[in-house]
């Protein structure tokens, strides 16, 4: 049982950062996601500090807010600070990250919160962590955590689909239509905090990022057509996920890393393959 | 007090002290170059060569880690160039999978290798920092102290335009080669103090705090070096003060700091300076549109204008500093609690309406501006145009007398005198 729940909380995990990264990478903002991925950290201390359990919807609370507030300081940075966007990101999101360290370290005695899970999660011991019975069979509350993450992705994109694709290939058009872009990058940012936090514990800040980028670097290889990108995203999830399981028992090695090395091959083979066939 | 003395906390101060300085030598050339998160990526690229020499080498000797971390920084290098070449990602998707899915690459090589001394890279641990690694640290300190300082005129040419250095025949490769190596093997070191992810800050805030109080890149250079070895110092002496206060994270929340005084206070972009000018200008408006009101009372009136400041407050809103000031520079005569214009108000005020009107003239003119719509612009205008581009419109418009709703246009002062 146990396998099925890994794969199952991986793909999910895979699932629910790569919808939202994908618009990251069509709106060239991967590396506000990494900035979110590193800034979302004094938020969730803070919401477990209060909540005292990884799976409370104070910690995506926590982590959205942080994470909203460091997109505001860089951007206030580079508009009113005269600071370059490369250098603000810099900045900002160090400090949230050493701010956040901090708070754990100051904390770790009284809580159980495991400073590893930081720079990467341990998907083997979320499996083991609490869970509920459901239908007679115990699920771990990291799949139901991740799978609402997805499932919150799904909706989001499923709901501002017309907006998202405006905003992100042309957001002056979007505007003349009535669309709110920037409501709908504030929005796809909020999204990115709640799908990174669930990804926290099975991957951790770092890898999450690849987790955001990898599956829409290798469907922009295959397809133009949003739908259809968003459709081989879910296809590298799912692949990433399994053979991440498989190269993880192969090796020996960080589950979180493996599903990451995983996709990271896939997206090498799907671009080569791309080369022999231009026609795919 | 005693503490400072104990061997291990005064190499961490010494560490820290080095560490600023190269970091922030380096980080200024990084901000200039726009690389900050290249250097981002630079450092969680060399996690699976680090990973790799701790594992090869047994006795964890540092130059072996260094050699192989540097090898897999210029892979990781070489990804990012791959990645753009080949597929049609962007730069900044190109950085965020080098950089994580080398670090997944190095979280795999720990999970399964399992080798000593790697927490010290991915936590930063100034105390761990041995003698070995002193020595290193104090040679590639002295190294990028003397290299860059030496080679910063070849740099910043290099740096700043690339083309025109390869014209000239200047050796762009070199430089470029070996300001990457430096780079590389001062983010390796400035791991194990801060960690794998705070290494951008030493790098990045100390230069990015810099900027808010000089262009010139020399001085940067040299602000950034302090700002980073004080930042440095005083992540260790707080992290002193309690126990289980991680160093590394106070180092880079100390710059952070600075950074964050400097955008509060920097001469350039600073947010009180620029608040404080903003001000200035808003009084020196007003001021100047008293003397013109006071001005034009006099144009209707032909008898020289007093007015209460009650009276002007009507007018304009209180305008207390306003009134201090330019009675303070003689514009403006506040004897008996009336306010008039003294002689020099008065020609300031005649170069305010010359500038007004020539400006509404030029607009109806040359614009196609109706008559009815110039005021606006003019008013807002009329505070920036200078005698000499006052006397440029004037020549350009055939030095025209009367402004399009028939006020005289009053001449050039100094003119008359001449």
């Amino acid at each position: 049982m146990t396998g099925v729940w890994l794969v199952v909380t991986a793909a999910f995990t895979a699932l629910a950062c790569g919808i939202p990264g994908t618009f990251l990478v069509l709106r060239r903002m991967s590396l506000t996601g990494d900035a979110i991925g590193h800034s979302v950290l004094p938020g969730i201390v803070i919401g477990f500090l209060f909540s005292g359990s990884l799976d409370s919807p104070l910690l995506l609370a926590g982590a959205a807010f942080s994470g909203w507030l460091a997109v505001m300081w860089i951007e206030a940075l580079c508009r009113r600070g005269g600071v370059r966007e490369d250098a603000a990101t810099g900045v900002v999101f160090t400090a949230m990250f050493a701010l956040g360290v901090v708070m754990l370290r100051l904390v770790a005695t009284r809580v159980d919160l495991d400073p590893d899970c930081v720079l990467f999660g341990n998907l083997e011991t979320a499996i083991h962590g609490a869970g509920m019975e459901i239908g007679g069979t115990r699920v771990p509350n990291i799949v139901l955590t991740t799978g609402g993450a997805a499932l919150l992705a799904l909706v989001f994109t499923a709901l501002m689909y017309h907006r998202l694709l405006a905003s992100s290939f042309d957001a002056t058009q979007a505007a003349l239509a009535g669309m709110s872009p920037g409501l709908a990058q504030s929005l796809l940012l909020g999204v990115t905090s709640a799908v990174i936090v669930a990804a926290f514990q099975t991957v951790g800040a770092v890898m999450s990022v690849a987790l955001l980028v990898l599956p829409a670097a290798s469907a922009l290889a295959l397809s133009r057509r949003l739908p259809r990108v968003l459709l081989l995203v879910a296809v590298h999830s799912a692949v990433s996920a399994v053979a991440g399981i498989y190269l993880a028992t192969w090796a020996d090695c960080n589950l979180g890393a493996a599903v990451v090395l995983a996709g990271a091959a896939l997206m090498v083979a799907t671009w080569a393959a791309r080369r022999v066939i231009p026609t795919l | 007090m005693t503490d400072w003395l104990a061997p291990s906390l005064a190499s961490a101060v010494v560490a820290a002290l080095l560490l600023g300085v190269s970091c922030g030598l380096l980080g200024t050339i990084v901000v200039v170059r726009r690389m900050a998160l290249t250097g981002d990526m630079i450092s969680h690229a060399v996690l699976p060569g680090i990973v790799a020499g701790l594992a090869w080498s047994e006795t964890r000797n540092p130059l072996v880690v260094l050699a192989c971390a540097v090898a897999a920084g210029v892979a990781g290098s070489a990804a990012f160039a791959a990645i753009l070449r080949h597929t049609r990602l962007k730069p900044d998707a190109a950085l965020a999978l080098v950089l994580s899915v080398f670090f997944a690459l190095g979280i795999a090589m720990i999970s399964r290798l399992q080798p000593s001394g790697v927490q010290a890279f991915l936590y930063g641990q100034v105390a761990a920092i041995d003698r070995n690694d002193l020595k290193l640290l104090v040679s590639a300190g002295l190294l990028t102290v003397v290299a860059v300082p030496a080679g910063f005129h070849l740099l910043r040419m290099v740096s700043f335009d690339p083309m025109f250095s390869r014209i000239t025949g200047l050796p762009v490769r070199a430089v470029e080669t070996v300001f990457y190596v430096l780079l590389t093997v001062t983010i390796v070191i400035a791991m194990q103090a801060v960690g794998v992810v705070l290494v951008t800050a030493m790098l990045v805030t100390p230069a990015a705090a810099a900027r808010y109080f000089t262009r010139s890149l020399s001085m940067m250079a040299a602000l950034a070096c302090v700002f980073g070895a004080a930042g440095g110092v005083a992540g260790v002496w707080i992290s002193t003060l309690r126990d289980a206060l991680p160093t590394g994270p106070l180092m880079a929340l100390a710059v952070t700091a600075i950074f964050a005084l400097s955008a509060l206070l920097g001469p350039r972009h600073g947010w009180l300076p620029q608040v404080l000018r903003r001000r200035r200008e808003r009084t020196r408006i007003r001021g100047e549109d008293i003397l013109k009101h006071l001005w034009q009372i006099e144009e209707n009136t032909g008898a020289p204008a007093e007015r209460t400041p009650e009276q002007l407050a009507g007018v304009f809103g209180t305008s207390r500093r306003a009134l201090q000031r330019f009675s303070a520079l003689g514009l403006l005569d506040r004897e008996g609690g009336l306010v008039r214009l003294t002689g020099n108000g008065h020609q300031r005020a005649t170069e305010l309406v010359r500038a007004h009107r020539l400006w509404e003239r030029y607009l109806t003119e040359r614009a196609a501006y109706k008559t009815d719509h110039v005021h606006d612009t003019a008013e807002r205008l009329e505070h920036w145009i200078d005698e000499p581009r006052r006397r440029l419109l004037a020549e350009q418009l055939g030095q025209p007398t009367e402004d399009p709703h028939g006020s005289p246009i009053p001449p050039d002062e100094t003119e008359v005198a001449r």
